[in-house]
């Protein structure tokens, strides 16, 4: 509890770029960061394993993010700079990491999910599992697809 | 060529690369925790008195204390009968030891001086001048050599007990500090004017507090993963194995006061170590040990029961581990930094609901009140006071 102001100066910001990243959209990225950290505040003085707060904190974030997107009033449209055309690839690669984005933000939420805490994260397909409460065969089978969906918008030289 | 794994990695933190990433104002956190709190209660119909539903419920003070005097210290909170609120705890000193009052650095002998910004969280003194760490951007500044000394910080700012050297671990300057930065640099400097230059050494830790100042080494302590170290200016670099954490340091006796590796999981054991030996001198079951007193005999530790239930403090020999003192503070008493004042007083940087204030703690339970109870500006990232991290002259 007494720390928990430096540990929100030093991690806050991480935690915000992976909300946005979860979420695309800064508002909504700020408020699952707001719950996350009033969830842990409350929980704050139960959490001897201060070595684990920020896996802690990441989980609170995952749930939350997953329980937002349940429930049917919460969803939203993703946002992209233009709107796919019918009959065309919803996403043409072309040369820009912006394309590569607008990728990811069109994937469902929890494969999303899986690629933003594997490729941003840099986690083991195991702690995926174990952050997101799923198999480790549904982390193998989401990044597997993704990537798979990725390769076919891309260059062939590249995929 | 470049592979659809490395184009994700890429795209995802270059996503983020312009981000400004936002700071939630503590009193938001708060807040939001708060209305949580009383839905979570409502939904499994605990319907127990309005004080149990908010995070820093009134406190509990000794119903003898003349209400109308204004004046002397509120008696230890065990005695207590009379629930009253923070406004209601009688005003005593200011703080004899420097801290942040706004946008002022207050020294412990009263000197004011105006800061440039308003978002400073900590303060050292440092070659004639101060160091100071800001919130939003996470630069750490020498005042008045803007141009010239200008870094992104990691971890907190140490003193040493004589007050003529600071600690602190720097990057090179960027934008957005948050993002990483470079190689870390642990620099130990004079407090007072000086044309030698810092001593540095690199710093192994990357997400770590610099705790302290012993002799010719530094303590830094992780904030989550890895183990805390002592690091000689020598380059040289000593694993603290028995510990998780180290919370103080004891240049007297030449000990260290943290977390026992191994008891993270409940109950958290405190353990005393002598650094050079990697002895553990003693351990407390229970309690989360914290600083030592200035004059190094004895060391404060904490114990939580459950989240708003009254706080329980010991105060501990430092060198045996027999326990001196024992007091608590009242329920929904939120503390935020916990600094020896003198051997006889600790200062808690405390909030009560919307209200913040620095309440004094004599060791026989006494409270008082070292600031004037301040309003919690929701809408800033900033609160009005802020205890510096050492007590130093």
């Amino acid at each position: 509890m007494v720390a928990f102001d430096s540990w929100l100066v030093a991690r806050e910001p991480a935690l915000q770029r992976l909300a946005l990243l979860l979420t695309n959209d800064e508002h909504a990225a700020q408020d699952l960061v707001q719950i996350t950290l009033a969830k842990l505040y409350l929980a704050w003085d139960r959490l001897d394993d201060r070595d684990r707060l920020d896996a802690y904190a990441r989980r609170i974030l995952l749930n939350e993010h997953r329980t937002a997107w349940r429930r049917p009033w919460r969803r939203r449209e993703v946002v992209t700079d233009e709107p796919p055309e019918v009959g065309q690839p919803a996403i043409e690669y072309d040369g820009s990491r912006e394309a590569v984005w607008r990728f990811v933000a069109s994937l469902p939420p929890r494969q999303r999910a899986v690629i933003v805490l594997r490729y941003y994260e840099d986690l083991s397909e195991a702690e995926i599992a174990d952050a997101l409460s799923i198999s480790l065969g549904t982390v193998k089978s989401q990044a597997s697809r993704a990537l798979a969906a990725l390769r076919t918008r891309l260059p062939e030289e590249m995929s | 060529m470049t592979r659809p794994e490395d184009l994700l990695s890429d795209a995802l933190r270059e996503r983020i690369e312009h981000f400004e990433t936002p700071s939630t104002p503590l009193s938001d956190v708060v807040s939001t925790a708060r209305h949580l709190r009383r839905r979570r209660n409502l939904r499994v119909g605990v319907a127990t008195a309005a004080a149990a539903l908010v995070l820093a419920a009134p406190f509990v003070v000794n119903a003898s204390r003349s209400s109308d005097t204004g004046s002397g210290p509120v008696g230890p909170s065990q005695e207590s009968t009379a629930p009253v609120t923070l406004a209601d705890v009688a005003l005593g000193a200011p703080p004899a030891i420097a801290w942040i009052d706004g946008r002022d650095y207050v020294a412990a002998d009263g000197t004011r001086t105006r800061l440039p910004f308003d978002d400073v969280v900590r303060v050292v003194p440092y070659r004639d001048s101060l160091l100071v760490v800001r919130r939003g951007d996470g630069h750490v500044i020498w005042l008045d050599h803007e141009d010239e000394a200008q870094w992104c910080g990691h971890g907190s700012l140490a003193l040493s007990p004589d007050g003529a050297s600071t600690a602190f671990a720097v990057s090179p300057a960027t934008a957005d500090c948050t993002r990483g930065g470079g190689e870390i640099t642990l620099h130990l400097g004079p407090t007072g004017p000086s044309s030698a230059a810092d001593r540095t050494r690199p710093m192994p830790l990357r997400d770590a507090a610099v705790v302290g100042i012993l002799g010719d080494a530094v303590v830094a302590s992780p904030y989550n993963e890895g183990q805390p170290v002592l690091l000689a200016l020598d380059g040289t670099t000593t694993t603290l194995d028995p510990l998780a954490r180290v919370t103080g340091v004891n240049a007297r006796l030449g000990l260290v006061s943290g977390l026992l590796a191994g008891s993270q999981d409940a109950p958290p054991t405190g353990a005393v170590l002598d650094p050079t030996t990697g002895s553990v001198a003693w351990t407390k079951q229970g309690w989360q040990l914290r600083d030592f007193s200035p004059g190094g005999s004895s060391v404060v530790g904490v114990r939580y029961r459950a989240p708003n239930a009254p706080v329980t403090w010991g105060v501990f020999d430092a060198a045996s581990g027999s326990q001196l003192h024992e007091f608590t503070t009242p329920a929904g008493f939120a503390f935020w930094t916990a600094v020896w004042e003198d051997d006889q007083h600790l200062l808690l940087d405390t909030t009560q609901g919307d209200t913040q204030a620095i309440v004094r703690v004599a060791l026989d339970g006494t409270i008082q009140l070292a600031t004037e109870p301040s309003p919690i500006d929701a809408a800033s990232p900033d609160r009005r006071y802020a205890l510096a991290p050492n007590a130093f002259p």
